[in-house]
């Protein structure tokens, strides 16, 4: 059967397996015209594939993984090096000791697979164990709740196949070699048989609570439900349910895994993998190789970037410094480094020679002695002594009221000087003594 | 050339130029503040430098209006005082001399007498008024001494020169 699925989740028929070989023609030329754009998933058969879960005592995922094989070794029918197998849901179980569900298959069986769907012109990119994932599908269409047993049973062509698990873990996964075909012949020992293979498996499942068990059926032999659970015989333990379009389920849960990109359970690997998945994973590491590439250019070129930038800066500044210092020293031979000293050397003595004509500008003692005596005028201070030398003023002297040296203060403060004014209490000459201190700012 | 060593090439590659990278960054990390430091410096003392020139400048600006007078020496103190201090006699004495940029030299002399705050006020102004100009450094008064309305006043002044 060839079945379309799309993303939305809208699923089309194109084969149903019959003769009608144009039909199957026109899916494959539609098919192969896509390109890598449409996703062919296959299912092997359980009756031709294993699933166990294996148990590790080690607590470490990574050392896990290592000796899984050879505990796969063990529990396989058939040589591990004559298998294609993968392991999947790694992960602690009980105890935090590290399990995982290994699938497996005889090489022989996968590449006869392959061979079969090529005859047909398809070139499938998943080939995953059929069990795995009728229980995944079903669980994604059907929630279920924890601690509830189901079993989804698929009835295909010439085999069965049923996945047991309980709430979303999957417990096991089994194969009969008995399908739709066999059980339609009305052969009453052969739904028999199917029935007692069945009844084994019941009895290894918990009894205790004796909860009743959910039973999906799928599969083109899904019609025959009735006749099977008959035969089952299993009383009221069991509820009985179809699945919606249970012909087309097992491809719309290939399809949906391989859009899901879920690959557990992918026995297609090795160097029988798909040459558009070793194409895709080639340049997945082509693509992390350029970007590791491309993200070391970019550090180098940045961090170069930015040492040609300090060094230009360095240099522009180094450039400017000798230049200024060569115009203001006349020197063309300056040493690196010593710029500012030099400079701070030479302008020096240089100030030293040019303040004579910077204080000949400047406003001289004349005006503030002018201030000064136009003020005593004004005020009617006696001046006794007055002596002034560069930046101090000293000044002594009398007057009649305590207040009138006041103003005096306040004018030499508007010329510049911090002023200190001292007075004695009137004497006999009822005259108030004063003396005056004033310092340049 | 296979595709698994053409892959291998590439991640070799990619490899050695991370590496690369981040080695440089570590290095250019370390030595980022050196670096930076370095730059502060250079700056700073960049600023210094324009600092005192700007500083130089308006000193040699001070220079050009002496420079440019026709007459680079000052009138004689007892000339001015001959005018302006009507009748009295300053007893003027020459003091130390600095030398100045471009062969000029700042002269010092005392001026000693006893004349009225507003004689003195008219020598001091007449003094400033000249080119060169006289220039009041440092006095001294003492009122009373001699008269009430005069003062003794020793005057210290000084006057650019350049012969």
């Amino acid at each position: 059967m060839l079945v379309r699925v799309e993303r939305g989740g809208a699923s089309t028929t194109l084969w149903n397996g019959d003769a009608d070989v144009p039909r199957l023609q026109a899916a494959v030329t539609a098919l192969n015209a896509t390109g890598d754009r449409a996703l062919l998933a296959a299912a092997l058969p359980a009756t031709e594939s294993f699933a166990r879960w294996l148990e590790t005592p080690l607590t470490a995922a990574d050392k896990a993984r290592k000796v899984l094989p050879a505990l796969l070794d063990v529990q396989l029918p058939f040589p591990l090096e004559t298998s294609l197998y993968d392991f999947s849901d790694v992960r602690p179980g009980v105890g935090g000791h590290i399990h995982a569900l290994a699938c497996a298959a005889r090489r022989t069986d996968v590449e006869a697979r392959l061979a079969q769907h090529r005859e047909l012109g398809l070139e499938p990119m998943l080939l995953t164990h059929e069990g795995l994932i009728l229980w995944r599908q079903a669980l994604a269409e059907i929630p279920l709740l924890s601690k509830t047993l189901r079993i989804v049973a698929y009835v295909g062509d010439g085999r069965s196949a049923l996945a047991v698990g309980s709430g979303a873990e999957l417990i096991s996964l089994h194969g009969i070699r008995l399908g739709a075909d066999e059980l339609a012949s009305a052969d009453a020992p052969t739904v028999r048989q199917w029935a007692g293979r069945v009844a084994q498996l019941l009895r290894t499942l918990p009894a205790a609570g004796a909860e009743p068990i959910q039973w999906l059926w799928c599969g083109p032999g899904a019609d025959m439900a009735v006749q099977l659970e008959a035969a089952l015989a299993t009383g009221d333990r069991i509820r009985f349910k179809k699945l919606a379009d249970p012909a087309t389920f097992l491809p719309r849960a290939l399809a949906q895994a391989a859009l899901a990109g879920h690959t557990a359970g992918q026995l297609r690997n090795g160097d029988l993998t798909h040459p558009a998945l070793l194409a895709h994973a080639e340049a997945g590491r082509r693509r992390t190789a350029i970007h590791l590439l491309v993200a070391g250019g970019a550090l180098c070129a940045l961090t170069l970037g930015w040492q040609l930038w300090l060094q230009y800066t360095n240099d522009r500044l180094q450039s400017e410094l000798l230049a200024q210092a060569q115009q203001l020293t006349g020197s063309a031979s300056i040493p690196y480094g010593q710029e500012l000293p030099t400079v701070q050397r030479a302008l020096k003595l240089r100030a030293a020679e040019l303040q004579p004509f910077l204080n000949a500008l400047a406003p001289g003692a004349t005006r503030d002695l002018a201030v000064l005596l136009a003020a005593a005028r004004e005020l009617r201070l006696t001046i006794e002594t007055c002596s002034y030398s560069g930046k101090a003023l000293l000044l002594r002297g009398a007057t009649e009221d305590w207040n009138r040296c006041d103003p005096l203060v306040i004018r030499l403060r508007a010329l510049g000087y911090a002023v200190e004014l001292s007075r004695e209490e009137a004497g006999v000459d009822e005259l108030v003594r004063f003396t005056l201190k004033g310092t340049r700012r | 050339m296979n595709r698994a060593l053409s892959i291998q090439i590439w991640n070799g590659v990619a490899g050695v130029v991370l590496a690369a990278g981040v080695v440089l960054v570590a290095y250019t990390l370390s030595a980022l503040p050196n670096e930076l430091r370095k730059l502060e410096r250079k700056t700073a003392d960049l600023t210094a430098l324009k600092q005192l020139a700007a500083a130089d400048r308006t000193s040699r600006r001070a220079l050009a209006p002496f420079e440019a007078l026709a007459n680079k020496t000052p009138p004689a103190l007892a000339g001015l005082a001959a005018q302006t201090l009507a009748g009295i006699t300053p007893a003027i004495r020459q003091r130390e001399s600095q030398a100045a940029a471009n062969g000029w030299q700042a002269r010092r002399a005392e001026v000693k007498c006893d004349a009225s705050p507003a004689t003195l006020g008219a020598f001091l102004a007449a003094a400033e008024a000249v080119r060169p100009p006289w220039r009041l450094v440092e006095f001294d008064f003492v009122s009373g001494v001699t008269a009430p309305d005069t003062v003794r006043a020793t005057l210290l002044l000084e006057a650019l020169e350049n012969k």
